[in-house]
């Protein structure tokens, strides 16, 4: 990238159930990105916010210039929200990122927002499954079964029967849930057995309900200003490569189901601009929406080689101490989903990792952290690279 | 066409060059970029790639009740995604099945194991 765009300040709500609306949570992690980037409100230049369901969860459209009304001060600021599914807190990011890249800004304020559980369970299925494709969907496709396709795909291309697939599955999960357990932001902070996730029923098999992440509230927000005003902050982090890629929309017009060549093209497009490849990333936070699509991540992005990541939990590698320390947040399974603002989260904890400050599990003395945050059935992926002080 | 004629006819794409086919709407062809057709054809049978057990149905399909999910390649070329609610216990990859039920409008396409 020709200019140099940095990220100052984070904030994150806890994940889970809230009580108050999207747009009120996302002001609440604003004000605790904007003190941790020790500025005033007054001083934010434009808002690009990732929320995906709050016209069929909240009945309210529009929520960016809501946000700016709740927080009260700066108001008439530009303001927009971004839809691509569960990959739009990642997109506002990188949104963000490119209106201070084209100099029109120097400071902005960008995140997700989202709150799922006000209504019931079945009304989220619905509003979620609108991210993908309708024609699928009413020829009986649902998400669940489109990641048992996937996973089932993974295990023909790999040698893998349903038995020693679920249990690899099940490893992804444990170790996902460990670390979630030292994450006070984290929707679900307790371990779980091999026992628990392997006796949980099954949704779609081999998918089992403790493969899958929950639908969580939850709101995250950053601080994001050009090189000449982070040279004065405290702890910037810095934006070295920021990727995005499209994936076939209908999933029949997919030839494998076993890879995602959009997050291969984000990937690579994130390296080439950080001038660095997958053996120099320390940390990484990867979509887990489905413990499967963890596997997939991980490979698309080259931190393991093909066939490699469905053995990277049971081999320890992604713990926090391993090689691949992946999701120390406890990723979206324990983390939690708020769909909109999942992208976020992981910017977050990752810019919060390479300052040393993250409130839970840490990797050793990381330099490069990752993010791999994928909307809808792959349809839409960013990756985003970042460096501390010193890259 | 009344519904029993429906069933079976599918709308699908089909390249004016290299004939390569799909069942989604598009302009070009993903394979060598020319230009194509929508057109509407009727497909016999087709063979089924894979399946899943859907055993908590959508709310758009609740009046199905559990189902079994198939990726079918259709004997025209094209592969999409479809029902089996009769007899689900004869799905396996390979069997081939015939359109059953088709709603135009819904979306809805249902086929039954040969």
């Amino acid at each position: 990238m020709s200019r140099r765009v940095a990220i100052i300040g984070v904030g994150m709500v806890q994940a889970g159930s809230s009580s108050v609306p999207s747009w009120e949570l996302f002001a609440r992690a604003a004000l605790e990105a904007l003190k941790d980037a020790e500025i005033d409100f007054s001083k934010i230049q434009a808002l690009h916010l990732g929320n995906v369901y709050s016209s069929f969860t909240e009945k309210q459209t529009n929520i960016a210039p809501l946000v700016l009304s709740t927080i009260g001060t700066n108001v008439h600021i530009p303001s927009v929200r971004y839809e691509t599914a569960c990959a739009s807190g990642g997109v506002a990011f990188r949104q963000g990122c490119l209106s201070i890249l084209s100099g029109l800004y120097d400071i902005v304020l960008v995140g997700g927002t989202e709150r799922l559980r006000a209504i019931s369970g079945a009304e989220v299925q619905m509003a979620m499954a609108t991210s993908m494709d309708g024609a699928e969907r009413s020829a009986g496709l649902t998400f669940a079964a489109y990641w048992s396709y996937v996973a089932k795909a993974y295990a023909r291309k790999h040698g893998l029967n349903e038995s020693k697939l679920q249990e690899l599955l099940a490893k992804i999960s444990i170790k996902n849930h460990l670390h979630g357990a030292s994450n006070k932001k984290a929707h679900f902070q307790k371990e779980v057995s091999l026992d628990e996730v392997m006796a949980s029923p099954v949704v779609a098999a081999p998918i089992k309900i403790m493969d899958c992440c929950p639908f969580s509230d939850g709101a995250a927000a950053l601080v994001l200003c050009s090189e000449e005003i982070a040279r004065e902050s405290k702890h910037p982090v810095w934006i070295l490569g920021s990727g995005q890629a499209s994936g076939l929309f209908p999933i029949a017009d997919r030839p494998d189901l076993s890879s995602n060549p959009a997050i291969r093209i984000a990937a690579r497009q994130a390296y080439q601009q950080a001038g660095v490849g997958p053996k120099d990333i320390d940390v990484a936070e990867l979509h887990d929406c489905v413990n499967i699509h963890e596997v997939i991540c991980l490979e698309d992005s080259g931190l393991c080689k093909e066939g490699e990541g469905i053995y990277s939990a049971e081999e320890k590698r992604t713990y926090f101490d391993g090689d691949i320390p992946v999701n120390l947040s406890g990723g979206l399974k324990s983390r939690g989903h708020p769909v909109g603002a999942t992208g976020a989260y992981q910017l977050c904890e990752i810019a919060q990792q390479l300052r040393g400050d993250f409130g839970g599990k840490k990797a050793k003395d990381p330099e490069l952290g990752l993010t791999v945050n994928v909307g809808g059935t792959g349809a839409v992926v960013v990756v985003t690279i970042l460096g501390r002080e010193g890259w | 066409m009344d519904e029993k004629e429906n069933v079976g006819v599918i709308r699908c794409f089909r390249c004016d060059q290299c004939r390569h086919v799909s069942g989604s709407p598009k302009l070009f062809c993903p394979q060598c970029g020319h230009p194509g057709t929508m057109v509407e054809e009727k497909v016999q049978k087709g063979v089924i790639l894979d399946f899943v057990l859907v055993a908590y149905p959508p709310e758009n399909l609740k009046h199905v009740g559990s189902y079994v999910s198939v990726l079918v390649k259709l004997d025209n070329g094209c592969s999409l995604f479809g029902i089996v609610s009769e007899e689900p216990n004869r799905v396996e990859v390979g069997k081939v099945v015939i359109p059953s039920q088709f709603n135009f409008q819904t979306k809805e396409f249902f086929f039954k194991p040969l």
